[in-house]
């Protein structure tokens, strides 16, 4: 496992992203929702937590697939607590999340990816954009320059030739949103996870929490578009209830309308070509310095828990998988 | 006075570079004469702590220039730390230093630049050294980078046209070490520190700062008799730095230079005004991206280092050629 000096940041109470916030809001989940469904190439445990309801609606929530964007375990962990208490972690009451769970089966991964995060700070507010790409794709010992993704894939990257091994890496090298093919990942973390959503039942919504400078959806490439429009749907109230807090939010969803063709595989296409799931990631904001306007970490939290609250909308009033 | 968007960053006891560890370390300071020598553009105070010694060569250290090099700040306070009690913030005996510190003029400026101390992050260990910069140049209303040049005098950066005011930068957008000519000191803040200069003028005056490396850097209008005890103190530096396993860079830029080449900074002023060995020394900031890491111990330790070889240069041969 690879130490570095890893900024240290003070981040507030309601933003759970560091090793030590997530292992105390693990601990606290009720043993009957929690399931620990694996282990890390760092040998970090993996979690979900379970709200089933059979015959609704399957929506699953991940945050962290990406270490170096820790909005979304912190937004996770809100949403679980807003799951249970009503309330999220900041005490703001959340009616419409509350009153939505009970047409809804969620499951929340808060932490796809813990050796990412445990590398990365624990929030950028306040960091220039300058270096992030190396955060995300390390930086080479011999001269530090950045791998590229494609040079990544498929095989990994060797962490001992590394700098700093970036947050979109498991500790063995591995990107964790990078298939070799939508039939094959080597990011044993979503493998376990594949695997376990084989087991029970797979989702039929994935919204996979992400973070870069702004808010926006990303559109799934293999999507038809029945599906598509679904994401459109979603994406217009998330963006009429961000943009009402006076927050920046991109109208146009990343990737549509190019019609469905290759594209990136993601974790996202694999279960969408697996289980027909309306998989999709939503891009949060980190707060940085030099994108305006500003934000801090509640503002961003809140932006989130809008999109999953959009989301959830939409899969009790008409059900997530189009009727094709 | 204002404060700007910063990220807020943990940090150690021993790094008191906020604004509260700044006003709780010039409050506690008992063993120097703790002097208000001016007010910064956004009404801060400027302070310094002396600890006169008649007849004693003269050293000056000054500490944050730009806002964005917090432990230069911090190496000030664990140097007053060492004088007033033997060990450095972190509870670390310096028995060299306290012995040769008692026999110099020592003055310590430890934030000559408040105003964009109070702007700037407190730390950068871990952060990407490509991140940093802007901090330091600022950021225009489209988030775009400002090349330092467009901050060179006369004038300065126009703050409407500002989203971030970056660290080297006075509160009304001058360049702190950039000054139009040697006659004319546009930057408030340097003005007033000259003042206090001409009360008890420097023999030797390190500004110190930080980038990635740690690195001395030559005044260019200093003569070859001064530029030798700079390499001298280089060399001493070196040695005891380099014997941690830590970074430092043999070369001193600048000093192949001719005395007439490069940018007017105010410490060519002190070297013209005052006859003083005037020279800046970088330390590190701890970037993940640059080999070997370090953290914010690592850097005290390397800014006491040199401090402690200026001054035994100092004590053993005076800082006057």
């Amino acid at each position: 496992m690879n130490t570095f000096h890893i900024a240290k940041m003070q981040v507030p109470d309601f933003w759970p992203a560091n090793e030590e916030g997530i292992k105390q809001h693990i601990a606290a989940v009720p043993p009957d929702r929690l399931v620990r469904y694996g282990t890390s190439a760092g040998g970090r445990d993996l979690h979900l937590i379970r709200y089933p309801n059979p015959g609704k609606p399957r929506l699953w929530v991940i945050g962290g697939t990406h270490g170096h964007e820790p909005g979304g375990p912190a937004t996770c962990f809100n949403l679980l607590h807003i799951l249970r208490h009503g309330e999220d972690l900041r005490r703001k009451q959340w009616p419409d999340i509350v009153g939505l769970v009970g047409d809804l089966d969620i499951t929340v991964v808060p932490l796809l990816n813990p050796d990412g995060r445990a590398r990365c700070p624990d929030s950028l507010v306040g960091w220039s954009t300058g270096g992030l790409d190396g955060m995300a794709q390390s930086w080479r010992k011999e001269d530090r320059s950045v791998p590229t993704i494609e040079e990544a894939v498929p095989n990994g990257l060797d962490p001992d030739e590394m700098i700093f091994l970036g947050g979109r890496f498991n500790d063995d090298g591995f990107l964790a949103n990078r298939p070799v093919s939508v039939e094959k990942t080597l990011f044993v973390e979503f493998q376990q996870l594949l695997d376990y959503m084989a087991q029970n039942d797979p989702p039929e919504c994935y919204l996979d929490l992400h973070a870069c400078g702004s808010n926006f959806f990303c559109m799934n490439g293999g999507f038809t578009e029945p599906y598509r429009e679904k994401l459109r749907t979603i994406n217009r109230a998330t963006a009429e209830a961000v943009k009402s807090l006076g927050h920046q939010y991109n109208d146009n969803i990343y990737g549509d309308p190019k019609p469905p063709g290759p594209g990136i595989v993601g974790n996202v296409r694999m279960l969408y070509v697996r289980w027909g799931t309306l998989a999709f990631p939503y891009e949060g904001r980190q707060g940085f310095l030099d994108i305006i306007p500003w934000c801090d970490e509640s503002d961003i939290l809140d932006d989130y828990l809008i999109a999953i609250r959009e989301t959830m909308r939409l899969g009790v009033a008409e059900g997530y998988i189009p009727a094709e | 006075m204002t404060t700007q968007f910063k990220a807020k960053v943990d940090i150690p006891p021993f790094w008191p570079v906020d604004e509260a560890g700044i006003a709780e370390q010039l409050a506690t300071q008992q063993a120097g004469e703790l002097v208000r020598y001016g007010t910064s553009i956004g009404g801060r105070d400027l302070c310094l702590l002396r600890y006169p010694n008649p007849g004693a060569p003269a050293l000056w250290v000054v500490g944050c220039v730009h806002g964005h090099e917090a432990g230069t700040t911090a190496a000030c306070f664990n140097l007053l730390n060492i004088k007033a009690e033997g060990v450095d913030l972190k509870g670390k005996p310096w028995p060299d230093i306290a012995e040769l510190a008692a026999q110099l003029d020592l003055t310590v400026v430890p934030v000559a630049n408040p105003d964009a101390r109070a702007r700037c992050a407190d730390c950068f260990v871990g952060w990407p050294a490509e991140a940093i910069v802007p901090l330091g140049q600022s950021l225009d209303r489209n988030g775009k980078t400002i090349p330092v040049e467009a901050g060179y005098p006369p004038g300065g950066l126009n703050l409407d046209d500002v989203l971030f005011l970056g660290g080297l930068y006075n509160e009304q957008g001058l360049n702190f070490t950039r000054q139009p000519d040697m006659d004319t000191i546009q930057v408030t803040e340097v003005r007033q520190l000259l003042a206090a200069m001409e009360a008890a003028p420097p023999q030797c005056c390190v500004d110190l700062h930080a980038c990635s490396i740690n690195v001395l850097m030559m005044v260019r209008n200093l003569p070859e008799s001064y530029r030798e005890k700079v390499r001298r103190i280089r060399d001493a530096a070196a040695e005891a730095i380099k014997a941690l396993g830590h970074q430092f860079t043999d070369e001193i830029p600048g000093d192949r230079e001719p005395v007439d080449t490069g940018f007017i900074s105010y410490l060519r002023v002190v070297h013209q005004r005052f006859g003083a060995l005037a020279f800046v020394y970088e330390g590190r900031q701890g970037y993940i991206n640059r080999l070997p890491h370090c953290d914010a111990a690592d850097i005290v330790d390397d800014y006491l280092i040199l401090l402690r070889e200026t001054m035994r240069l100092g004590v053993a041969e005076g800082y006057l050629p």
